[in-house]
């Protein structure tokens, strides 16, 4: 995953923090400065892509448990613009939104907030975000071949859905 | 590769990619940084996670939430779940 961040639109890496428990081997993905968990910087913007993935190891393959993709204005969670969020299993057991959902840090036609809106989306691979980066947030690819990159990085997943 | 952050050079992780002084990190073969956390540095990681985003600590989201408390959809309240895995990964969801 780092390899395709790293090849198309970011220096910043990924970090890896094992967890053990419930007799499971997991591990969370996100970007760690100092003692903070922070977004990723993107080329040719001051956006910033906040990422965190979850994901288990059961029966030898890697299932992701929760996921957060967030679009940022900058380095801080408030600036939120639209975020992607994923679920495996509910938190509540009475929970009624869609496990895969969508915010948007916008507004209706009557200034009511969307934000606190859980849209319906499906699940997403990252790649697939960094994809919309690229053709709807003015990220600037670093070569030719991202899309080739991200597909293929994207493939146990399905591919990018074309 | 294993180092100590703190004891030695590590001139081959980026600046930005550095981690805090007592966790261990390893990298993979293709340079992914590894951070390794004992209980202890897990349970006040989730704690100062929650206390920096929400002013309150584990044990008070956990039970606001479940109370039905706190709004799902606020952008705080959806990390820490998700950091807390409330409800996942054979966490029973709660009632």
């Amino acid at each position: 995953m780092n390899g395709a961040l790293n090849r198309t639109v970011s220096d910043s890496r990924l970090s890896v923090r094992p967890i053990t428990e419930h007799d499971r081997d997991a591990f969370e993905l996100r970007r760690v400065v100092g003692e903070d968990r922070v977004p990723l910087e993107l080329d040719g913007t001051t956006a910033r892509l906040f990422v965190r993935l979850l994901v288990v190891v059961e029966d030898g393959r890697c299932r992701t448990e929760s996921y957060t993709y967030r679009i940022q204005a900058d380095e801080s969670r408030k600036s939120w613009q639209i975020r992607w969020e994923y679920r495996r299993d509910p938190p509540l057991a009475d929970y009624a939104y869609p496990r895969a959902h969508a915010h948007t840090n916008s507004f209706f036609a009557d200034g009511s907030p969307l934000a606190p809106i859980h849209i319906v989306a499906p699940k997403l691979p990252l790649e697939l975000v960094i994809r919309n980066l690229i053709s709807d947030w003015g990220v600037e690819p670093r070569t030719d071949d991202w899309k080739a990159i991200l597909e293929e990085s994207a493939a146990d997943f399905g591919g990018l859905g074309d | 590769m294993t180092v100590a952050i703190g004891s030695q050079p590590f001139a081959f992780l980026r600046a930005a990619d550095m981690i805090m002084s007592t966790m261990i990190v390893t990298h993979t073969a293709a340079g992914t940084p590894v951070i390794e956390l004992t209980p202890a540095e897990e349970a006040a990681y989730l704690e100062r996670e929650v206390q920096s985003a929400m002013g309150m600590s584990v044990a008070e989201f956990v039970k606001a939430y479940l109370a039905g408390e706190l709004e799902d959809g606020d952008v705080a309240v959806d990390e820490m779940v998700g950091l807390l895995r409330i409800g996942q990964n054979g966490h029973k969801a709660a009632a």
